[in-house]
């Protein structure tokens, strides 16, 4: 960077305000390097996130299957009834064949 | 021993066994109070319509660093170095640079994940199990039906009162378990989305790159679009100012200038509204949370449950014969 550039943004105000054309390129090419390295700091950045992004979705993705699971049992209720009918109906059939012996 | 007499035998039993079945129901019931229905129906809206936008957001991004590299590659081949170079993975065949197909996989998911989410909520809370419970009860009665086929012990009319009531009774059960289940999971899982919630806007930040640079804050994917935006809007202007530049040099410059800014614009338009959205969610599942997790039942519960009771209690009357009564 530039002595006199404290920060990219100084960077930018000199490099568009120089009128030399040699000295503009060299601000211009500084200016860049200072916007990579800027961005080498977000590549690090995005990765440990979506690192810890990856741990957070594995938790959230068995709470869905939780949820779901949750929905299934939901006909419990229904099936528990079915099978009382059931059992009523079983015992209709032992009642008619008590009274038929 | 004749059948009818065991007809006789156990034809109190029935009607208590259906009436205590139908009030143990009811009574021992607690579905999802007012307030709880209304912190889950302002969460899973938010959090279904969120994720959609999220996930085309972090695409859109991906897709834009291509594009504005591709520029770069164009305006200034120098500036796109032919092998990785400084800690960046940037190089002329990974133009999306920091925005790995992997790295924006995850962040899909993520997204993805929290409609998922919202969505499963809303599918447990408006499953009614209307129609399974009324075959069910049709099969039961049938049953009943097929054992008292003389009508000793009910009547048709009582018969189907029997009917509504174990479907009345049985959707009291069946919002007991909703609640279960959700004051069982939603807690649990608060910190999670609080975690993603948090991660996922971070991303949303559009940062001063000065303070990216001296790491006073974390980067993130708008900060990628913006800085790369950034380097772009440079490099036109340098073709664009300089007076050797040829025609069509000076159109590609126009054009990547005009993406360029555009990207700026869009990143720094939507960060704002995006970052609140999701944090609104945030805020909105806590709630929920804190809501499933308190218990609290307030007047509005109350009425609604007395209202429950009082559309069962003929059907109640009917099952008891008039035995059993709820006094409201």
């Amino acid at each position: 960077m530039s002595d006199s550039a404290q920060t990219i943004k100084d960077l930018k105000t000199l490099y568009q305000s120089e009128t030399d054309p040699d000295l503009k390129q060299a601000l211009f090419h500084q200016y860049e390097a200072a916007l990579d390295a800027a961005l080498s700091i977000v590549d690090k950045d995005i990765g440990d996130t979506s690192q810890q992004l990856k741990d957070a979705t594995d938790k959230l993705q068995k709470a869905i299957d939780d949820v779901r699971e949750a929905k299934k049992n939901l006909a419990d209720v229904a099936t528990a009834i079915k099978n009382l009918a059931k059992v009523v109906d079983l015992f209709v059939k032992v009642a008619g064949l008590v009274a038929g012996a | 021993m004749k059948k009818s007499a065991i007809f006789c035998g156990r034809s109190k039993k029935i009607l208590e066994f259906t009436s205590c079945v139908l009030l143990s129901s009811i009574l021992a019931s607690c579905g999802l109070s007012n307030t709880q229905r209304e912190a889950i129906n302002t969460f899973t809206p938010a959090g279904s319509g969120l994720g959609d936008i999220l996930s085309k957001q972090f695409v859109g991004a991906r897709d834009s660093v291509i594009d504005l590299n591709t520029c770069l590659l164009t305006l200034y081949p120098d500036l796109i170095p032919a092998q990785p170079k400084l800690g960046r993975r940037l190089d002329r065949d990974h133009l999306d640079d920091a925005l790995t197909s992997d790295r924006i996989a995850e962040f899909v998911k993520a997204s993805d994940l929290i409609k998922t989410y919202s969505d499963a909520i809303n599918a447990l809370v408006s499953d009614s199990q209307q129609a399974e419970l009324t075959d069910a009860s049709k099969e039961l009665t049938a049953a009943i039906r097929s054992y008292d086929s003389n009508k000793k012990l009910v009547s048709d009319d009582g018969l189907t009162a029997i009917g509504s009531a174990i479907v009345a009774g049985g959707t009291l059960l069946i919002e007991h378990k909703k609640f279960m289940a959700l004051k069982e999971i939603v807690p649990k899982i608060d910190g999670v989305i609080t975690d993603i919630s948090t991660l996922i806007s971070g991303e949303l930040i559009v940062n001063n790159p000065d303070d990216v640079l001296t790491k006073k804050v974390k980067g993130g994917v708008f900060d990628e679009v913006n800085l790369t935006a950034l380097k772009v809007t440079a490099a036109a202007d340098n073709v664009l100012d300089d007076n050797k530049s040829s025609p069509p040099d000076r159109q590609i410059a126009a054009e990547c200038r005009n993406k360029a800014v555009k990207a700026i614009d869009n990143v720094g338009s939507i960060s704002k509204k995006l970052q609140k959205s999701v944090l609104d969610v945030a805020t909105a599942h806590s709630k929920m949370a804190t809501k499933l997790t308190n218990d609290s039942i307030d007047i509005s519960d109350i009425r609604s449950f007395a209202t429950k009771l009082k559309d069962l209690q003929p059907i109640i009357k009917a099952v008891s014969g008039g035995g059993l009564k709820v006094h409201l």
